[in-house]
């Protein structure tokens, strides 16, 4: 049974200019993401891992190439419902308590209905209960992320674009995350799209994209 | 590092900085123009009092006395422009025989003045016909004889009967000081100017009086009449005051027992100086709110980028700085800011100063200018350097990580202080109302003046206590009214309305902050404005209550104004005319003025204000006079000197048709205090129907016309219609402002209120539009969020627009409650500064609606800017912001 064709990026550059000069930060990339994929990017610090996955979110628009989400609908609409995102930074509104800040994707969507009952089942996906009513200002580097990963779940999405999730746990929490994360997703069928540095994580995807100083290195590159 | 750190705080802060900036230049400018205002106000008010005073020193020769020594005795007491000689003497009577009879007048005056004299202070005189190169009569004089220029009037006196030619017939404006008795204990009653007098050259005078300089003669006596040297004067009314008073005791030492001193120039100083201190308690209470609101806007620009500040010093601290290295840059941060936005504001005050009517230079300008920029400076540190300094030494990590922050209950809120500063506000505010005093308190004749501090206390309370009780309320609306928050954002927010109403009662106390600062711009807007428009239109009365009415036509006895009075209510733009009588009535051996009214119909053409009256009815009052045809109203001093009760019958003496007076039968039917055209000291109000019918003078001397529209073409009008009768004058409303010396009213503070509402909507725009985008800007990285995660432009403004509607709606409607409270505690407290007090505050639609329309718009682009910056770049944002 063929999978369906959630984004398609062909030749895609990103340029940035910084203090008069343009570099590249994404260069030549070309590659597909299908439903239930689970794509491991990796690469060096600064290689241009977090500029593809933002590129992939509808984040940011390409300085040339195409990218396109056929089994998603018009880029407008990506986020929060068919594509969630896990940020490398800090991504948790500030006034937001935990749970609200899980519930926010649901009600940006427009679905109110039974938020408390979908945020609880999150908070004990993810081993959050305890963490329920806490301001993010109350969290460390790893709740945190592991909230933003959590939410990044809320919606059900087809997809889920994650930047280096585990970077700031322990080796056992950042496995536990992981699992929580593969057991969601292969419930839901959701595609993971997962940015990381440790082999180990990467080892746990059936595809792995590298990508070096811009370059995308997508599976049958690599190949030939 | 101090110049790379100052220009990455350019380059990184920049909008932070402006928006402090800002805030200093307000301050400073604020402080600039009003500080010159005040003493260019002051010094306007000292110039306005030398004017009004028509001789600065009357000294009377005493018999026996060497003229020549008591002239070196003035120069020497103090720099002169001009001394001249004046001979009064007693005269039996005036007679004048004419073709067909022959009129004797009364006792009266001979007046001997200097050939200069009129024409060296001419506004005492005003020439009705003739000129004054001889001999003239006074206008009452020569009506009672009969007399013209070129007749020949005999002068009875105790030396023989001498026969003067008339050349000219003046009406003496400056009567009560010229004729007042010189030497007489201060407090006592005044004395009337005689009715009757002739002026005559000096020379003629001696002639007919002979030298009164070095011997005794018992009917007549030498004064010296002395003009002082303004330019020496200082510039402030109570300095002057002083100045003058002094100069007048030390000519007093040198003089003793050969001279006597009137100083009028102390008199008319002594007014000033009470009005030149109600300027500056003014400048207090209206003033110094829009100074504190601007340093606490600044302040709170200053506190809203303390998270950034104190992840700096972190920053600075790891990379190895030493708390003198990190305050130095604080200090010198603090000195870049606070020493760019005080020049700035200084400069553009003095630039700005025109448009209120304010000196571009000067010393006032140079003195408020200096004493600003330091201000500034000093607000800038206090602003930025003690922040640092606190957070340096008090700071943790955790509490450096805190982004919410302050929803603490505050220590005030638990100790009540907004409830106990209004409660005091509340008693003072009793107490003053109910005791009547006055703030200033500049005893006539005494140096010294008092200012009752005490009663800045209840707008002081007022305003901390509103600010923190709205600040309690918006606290408790967010805490434990969520449902109403949720409800009331719903319309904004819709299925976001939980999330948000959440989200603001997270953010409480920087809100209740937000909206305390709009409370007060608001308020300060408010207060300054309704103050400001009642103060003007009761300039307004002020300037009705001296001239009667917009237009008004003063007759004489011989020509009283009713005799055209058919034409003048016929005249276009006039909508009501009426006639009044204005005569003079002895109350005992008191002369006072005396008005004859219809109480019935008098209020088509002027204002009849309750404060008018004793009773504070004016309604009642008129209708007391209307029923009761005998009734009259006299001054509260004529009832206590006289022991006055309701409905006791007093004789008046009033002139016949014959110019003697005649005893007339009244009923005392109640007080007046002011009256149009009434003079301030005592006088009466009578039915004029009934002064009419039992004196056998019929006329009425003034006629007050009600204008519409432009009332100097009205008053053009009837001049031209009044020039056929000789002695009758016209004059209009605008006249009147410019005659009232000495009243504060009177004095132009357009200036003032035009500064005042400029920059209660600069700081009403400021507290709304910085407050509010800087708000934004330090929560841009979680809007960034929120665009990354999937929120819609309209749903992050849904964020925005929620809370700018809690700050703005809330602030706004505690803005105006306070703003007319405090209105109304200034009406009442600075009731000294209107005359008569006004009975209702008037509120400036106009002005509050635009304020309100430029806050909206204000904030309609800061939001929309806000929500624009938020939606786009959010990646961007997120890692600039981390």
């Amino acid at each position: 049974m063929s999978r369906e064709l959630l984004v398609r990026v062909e030749n895609l550059r990103k340029s940035y200019v910084a203090n008069g000069n343009a570099y590249d930060a994404l260069r030549h990339a070309s590659g597909t993401v299908l439903a239930g994929d689970r794509v491991a990017v990796v690469g060096r610090t600064g290689s241009g891992k977090s500029t593809l996955l933002h590129l992939l979110a509808g984040l940011d628009a390409p300085s040339s190439g195409s990218i396109s989400w056929p089994g998603l609908g018009p880029q407008r609409d990506l986020r929060p419902g068919k594509i969630g995102v896990v940020f490398q930074s800090p991504s948790l509104v500030p006034w937001l308590d935990v749970t609200e800040n899980l519930i926010l994707p649901l009600l940006l969507c427009n679905r109110p209905d039974n938020v408390s009952i979908l945020a609880a089942a999150a908070l004990d996906r993810f081993e959050l209960g305890h963490l329920a009513t806490r301001l993010p200002e109350e969290l460390s580097g790893g709740q945190a992320q592991r909230v933003s990963m959590a939410r990044a779940t809320m919606t059900g999405p087809s997809l889920v674009l994650a930047d280096e999730p585990t970077g700031q746990l322990d080796l056992e929490t950042g496995t536990h995350l992981m699992d929580a994360l593969f057991e969601w997703a292969d419930h839901t069928g959701a595609a993971l799209v997962v940015a990381t540095h440790d082999p180990g994580i990467a080892a746990r995807f059936t595809t792995k994209w590298q990508v070096d100083q811009g370059s995308l290195i997508t599976p049958t590159e690599l190949l030939s | 590092m101090i110049i790379a750190w100052l220009s990455g705080l350019l380059r990184t802060r920049s909008g932070r900085i402006i928006g402090i900036v800002a805030g200093i230049v307000v301050a400073v400018a604020l402080l600039a123009d009003l500080g010159t205002f005040i003493q260019g106000s002051a010094a306007t008010m000292t110039s306005r009092a030398v004017a009004t005073a028509p001789i600065d020193w009357q000294v009377q020769v005493l018999p026996g006395s060497d003229k020549a020594a008591i002239r070196q005795a003035i120069t020497d007491a103090a720099p002169t422009s001009s001394i001249f000689e004046v001979g009064y003497a007693d005269v039996a009577s005036f007679e004048f025989k004419s073709d067909t009879c022959i009129q004797v007048t009364g006792a009266g005056k001979a007046l001997g003045l200097d050939a200069t004299y009129i024409a060296t202070l001419p506004s005492g005189f005003r020439i009705l016909a003739g000129d004054t190169s001889g001999a003239v009569l006074l206008q009452q004089t020569a009506a009672n004889l009969h007399a013209a220029p070129g007749d020949t009037v005999v002068v009875h006196k105790d030396s023989g009967d001498v026969s003067i030619l008339i050349t000219g017939i003046v009406d003496l404006l400056t009567a009560d000081t010229i004729f007042q008795p010189i030497g007489v204990p201060v407090g006592s009653a005044p004395q009337a100017p005689p009715d009757n007098a002739v002026i005559v050259p000096l020379d003629q005078w001696q002639k007919l009086f002979g030298s009164v300089g070095t011997a005794a003669v018992a009917s007549a006596h030498l004064q010296l009449h002395t003009v002082l040297d303004h330019a020496s004067l200082p510039a402030d009314p109570s300095a002057a005051f002083i100045s003058v008073t002094n100069a007048g005791h030390n000519l007093e030492a040198r003089v003793a027992g050969t001279a006597l001193l009137a100083n009028n120039l102390a008199v008319q100083l002594d007014a000033a100086r009470g009005d030149a201190i109600y300027a500056r308690v003014l400048f207090l209470f209206l003033g110094a709110p829009g100074i504190v609101l601007a340093c606490l806007l600044t302040m709170a620009l200053a506190a809203s980028g303390e998270q950034r500040r104190r992840r700096d010093q972190s920053l600075l601290r790891l990379r190895g700085a030493t708390a003198s290295a990190i305050l130095t840059i604080a200090l010198v941060e603090a000195l870049a800011i606070g020493g760019t936005g005080a020049l700035t504001g200084a400069i553009a005050a003095a630039l700005s100063g025109p448009l209120f009517g304010l000196p571009v230079q000067g010393r006032g300008r140079l003195l408020w200018s200096a004493l600003a920029i330091f201000a500034g400076i000093g607000l800038a540190v206090l602003a930025l350097l003690v922040p640092s300094v606190s957070s340096l030494f008090r700071q943790s990590v955790a509490s450096a990580r805190q982004t919410l922050g302050g929803n603490r209950i505050p220590l005030w809120e638990r100790l009540f202080l907004d409830i106990i500063c209004l409660g005091l506000a509340a008693l003072v505010f009793w107490q003053t109302a109910a005791s009547g005093y006055q703030v200033v308190l500049a005893t006539e004749g005494v140096t010294a003046v008092s200012i009752d501090y005490t009663a800045f206390l209840a707008p002081v309370l007022l305003w901390i206590g509103s600010a923190l009780l709205g600040m309690r309320i918006v606290r408790a609306l967010l805490t434990y009214g969520r449902q109403t928050v949720e409800a009331a954002v719903m319309p904004l927010s819709g299925a976001l309305a939980p999330i948000i109403a959440s989200s603001l009662k997270r953010q409480r106390g920087r809100l209740a902050r937000s909206t305390a600062f709009v409370a007060l711009a608001v308020g300060f807007a408010v207060s300054t404005g309704v103050f400001n428009t009642t103060y003007q239109g009761q300039a307004r009365v002020d300037a009705l209550l001296t001239n009667g009415a917009d237009v008004t036509v003063t007759g004489t006895r011989l020509a009283p104004a009713d005799l055209i009075k058919d034409q003048l209510a016929a005249l276009p733009g006039v909508t009501a005319a009426q006639f009044m009588q204005h005569r003079f009535a002895y109350v005992g051996t008191d002369l006072q003025d005396i008005y004859g009214i219809d109480p019935k119909t008098i209020g088509s053409a002027t204002a009849m204000a309750n404060a008018y009256f004793g009773n504070g009815n004016a309604q009642a009052t008129l209708a007391t006079l209307a029923a009761t045809p005998s009734a009259v109203l006299v001054s509260d001093e004529t009832v206590t000197d006289f022991q006055l009760n309701l409905g006791d019958p007093i004789n008046l003496r009033l002139q016949g048709p014959d110019g003697a007076y005649q005893s007339v039968p009244f009923i005392f039917s109640g007080i007046v205090r002011e009256f149009p055209t009434a003079p301030r000291d005592s006088f009466l109000i009578a039915n004029a129907s009934y002064i009419a019918a039992m004196t056998g003078v019929p006329g009425a001397e003034v006629g007050l016309l009600k204008t519409k529209g432009d009332a100097k073409s009205v008053k053009l009008a009837a001049a031209e219609l009044a020039k056929a009768y000789p002695g009758m004058r016209v004059s209009e409303l605008g006249d009147a402002a410019h005659i009232i010396g000495s009243s504060l009213t009177a004095i132009d503070l357009a200036g003032l209120t035009s500064l005042e509402l400029t920059f209660a909507v600069i700081l009403a725009l400021g507290a709304t539009g910085l407050m509010l985008a800087l708000g934004l800007a330090d929560r841009r990285r979680g809007f960034a969020i929120l665009t990354a995660i999937g929120a819609k432009p309209r749903q992050v403004a849904a964020f925005i627009a929620s809370e700018t509607a809690v700050v703005l709606g809330l602030g706004t409607l505690i803005g105006i409650v306070v703003g007319g409270l405090v209105a109304q505690v200034l009406v009442v407290i600075l009731q000294g500064v209107f005359d008569p007090p006004p009975e209702q505050l008037a509120v400036p639609w106009p002005y509050l609606a635009a304020v309100g329309t430029a806050i909206l718009v204000v904030t309609g682009i800061t939001l929309a800017n806000g929500v624009r910056q938020a939606s786009e770049k959010p990646m961007q944002h997120m890692r600039e912001l981390t």
